[in-house]
């Protein structure tokens, strides 16, 4: 078996070995990964000005008082997510925006984004999940608004919630391989992986995002 | 035109659990179809199996699985556009005036098509997990389509959640009646051999009133399980180490009318061992289904692309017809493919247009010290 390390993550930490795959992976170290993710995704994205063309129901008028980890902590916490719901976040960001060029993901869309997609992926892949009412008060929106913008998610995504181990184990690998201070024990011979197909996988979710600065058509805002 | 206005709704074809069923016509083309109203809770947002059936339906495109259309989205409803089918198994049976039972070429017809689209499901990492006479769609050409797709999931994910509260108790496998929770595609496979039985008996092979109850009427026909011939059965959550003992019987026994060949099929699908029951592709290559093709083409067995081409349709002779009644309408719609933007619009006047003087959200008060959430603390997100 792999043996994690307890080192929890901190501003300069060593490198933390994680395993293989990402359904043994520590939920801690997950939500760091994806927390740091989307913290380089909506830095990035924040640069975009924001036209009334650009808006969506997912902002917010001014960013939420709660960090992006501090968030996704909490929701992890009270809503007891499993791995995969995390992990298919990234693949949502994608697919949105590969369907909808003018949609950011940036600090003002970011939070909504994060506890409609989870909302939704749990009720599609878990056999076990929470009323939109827990999942609301755990995001901190209203019952009315999770719902209504679960079927605004719904829509955007073509409801199109499904996604297979292996796409979900090259996302993770990407994420690991992006992050400073996580490595992945790997079995180099059995999972010979080419350096340039896997980055331009890994670049996806923020190549995706730099394109809609091109895009003033927004379908689904009026 | 968009959205509702191109259907209008005809009568009422059935009403489930969450969803009422209308029959549909489309006034661009005339073409009917089927319309699944799926109300909206207030708590629950969209029901998980909407959620499911539409996630998973979009990707399934089949000959022998209920195509969805389109998804349509009003103020308080969902609706799901399904393909008009004319019945379901259940109901067919019952109007045939012979106890349910179908004539064993139909029978062995409606079991090829049935596991055609469990194949495909399989194919695709899809478990349908509630398999029954009600859930299958039949028209009057004969085709039979699986519906129903609510309690699906995909497969091959690692989720720590697998519920064992699925499929209609009477053709629930023994090994998730006795708490199994890493089922996988041989359930499907169980429920298609209760189903092929019932085809040639015109009852349920296995009508249980209970948990217990179901177990018991299993052990009766197929003897009661051992670890010898079932590995590890007493590691099972549900094993009782005092069940009564059950040598079983021949399967003749309880169905009439089934050849040589059916009996060997479906004692490979009643297999208690869920990795020792037959797949689904290994069922359509069984000898029963050889028999079977050779009788309607003349020919020895299909080769694999005509198999794979689809409904035969020209297998429908008359004389296989004559069971079978002009359709009366009812049966439950099947699921399906939304692609519908228009429909993303209606959602409602709230926060549907942002101007400068209302780009922020609504307050988000009274969520802090929820019960059971404690330190949770809200209005986060203003």
């Amino acid at each position: 078996m792999l043996s994690m390390s307890s080192i929890k993550p901190s501003p300069l930490p060593p490198t933390v070995q994680l395993p293989e795959y990402f359904h043994l992976v520590d939920v801690n170290h997950l939500t760091q990964l994806i927390a740091d993710m989307l913290i380089r995704l909506t830095s990035h994205n924040d640069q975009i000005p924001l036209t009334s063309s650009n808006l969506t129901r997912f902002h917010s008028r001014a960013p939420p008082g709660i960090s992006i980890p501090e968030y996704l902590k909490r929701i992890v916490k009270y809503a007891s997510i499993e791995r995969v719901c995390l992990l298919i976040l990234l693949i949502y960001i994608d697919r949105v925006c590969e369907r909808h060029r003018g949609f950011t993901i940036s600090s003002l869309t970011v939070h909504r984004f994060v506890i409609t997609g989870i909302t939704c992926a749990s009720k599609a892949l878990c056999d076990s999940y929470l009323t939109n009412t827990m999942y609301a008060k755990v995001g901190g929106i209203t019952t009315k608004e999770l719902n209504i913008l679960e079927l605004e998610f719904l829509f955007l995504i073509d409801w199109h919630l499904a996604a297979n181990v292996e796409m979900l184990q090259k996302y993770y690998a990407n994420l690991v391989r992006q992050h400073p201070y996580y490595t992945r024990l790997t079995k180099p011979i059995l999972s010979p992986v080419s350096p340039s197909s896997t980055d331009s996988m890994v670049y996806s979710v923020v190549n995706s995002v730099q394109m809609q600065r091109s895009s003033s058509e927004i379908e689904w805002v009026d | 035109m968009s959205s509702m206005e191109r259907y209008i709704r005809l009568e009422k074809l059935g009403e489930g659990t969450y969803a009422t069923v209308y029959k549909g016509k489309n006034r661009n083309d005339g073409s009917i179809v089927a319309l699944k109203e799926i109300h909206l809770d207030n708590e629950e947002g969209a029901p998980s199996t909407a959620i499911r059936e539409i996630s998973l339906m979009k990707e399934l495109r089949h000959p022998n699985i209920v195509r969805l259309h389109d998804v349509i989205h009003t103020e308080k409803t969902l609706t799901l556009v399904f393909e008009y089918m004319d019945q379901d198994l259940k109901k067919y049976m019952d109007s045939l005036g012979t106890g349910g039972m179908i004539q064993p070429h139909m029978a062995k017809w409606f079991m090829y098509q049935l596991l055609k689209g469990i194949a495909f499901c399989h194919d695709n990492r899809v478990l349908h997990r509630d398999l029954k006479p009600q859930n299958l769609l039949i028209n009057s050409k004969g085709e039979l389509k699986l519906g129903d797709f609510g309690l699906a999931r995909a497969f091959g994910i690692p989720v720590n959640t697998f519920s064992n509260e699925v499929v209609t108790l009477w053709y629930r496998a023994p090994d998730v009646l006795l708490g199994s929770r890493n089922y996988s595609t041989s359930i499907d496979i169980w429920s298609a051999g209760c189903i092929m039985a019932e085809m040639y008996s015109g009852k349920p092979l296995f009508p249980g009133k209970t948990n217990e109850d179901q177990l018991y009427k299993i052990f009766k026909l197929l003897g009661t399980p051992t670890d010898e011939i079932w590995p590890r059965v007493s590691e099972l959550p549900e094993y009782k180490p005092n069940w009564p003992i059950y040598q079983g019987q021949v399967l003749s026994s309880k169905i009439p009318n089934m050849d040589w060949m059916g009996y060997d099929l479906l004692s490979k699908m009643l297999v208690y061992e869920p990795t020792r029951r037959i797949s689904a592709k290994d069922a359509l290559n069984h000898v029963y289904f050889h028999d079977f093709l050779q009788a309607q083409y003349g020919q020895p067995v299909a080769s694999p692309q005509f198999l794979a081409a689809g409904m035969p349709t020209p297998m429908m002779t008359p004389a296989m017809m004559q069971g079978m009644p002009a359709m009366p309408v009812q049966g439950m719609p099947p699921v399906g493919v939304p692609v519908n933007l228009a429909g993303v619009q209606a959602v409602g006047p709230n926060g549907a247009v942002l101007t400068a003087n209302n780009m922020g959200m609504p307050g988000m008060g009274g969520v802090g010290g929820v019960n059971g959430l404690g330190g949770m603390g809200g209005n986060y997100l203003s």
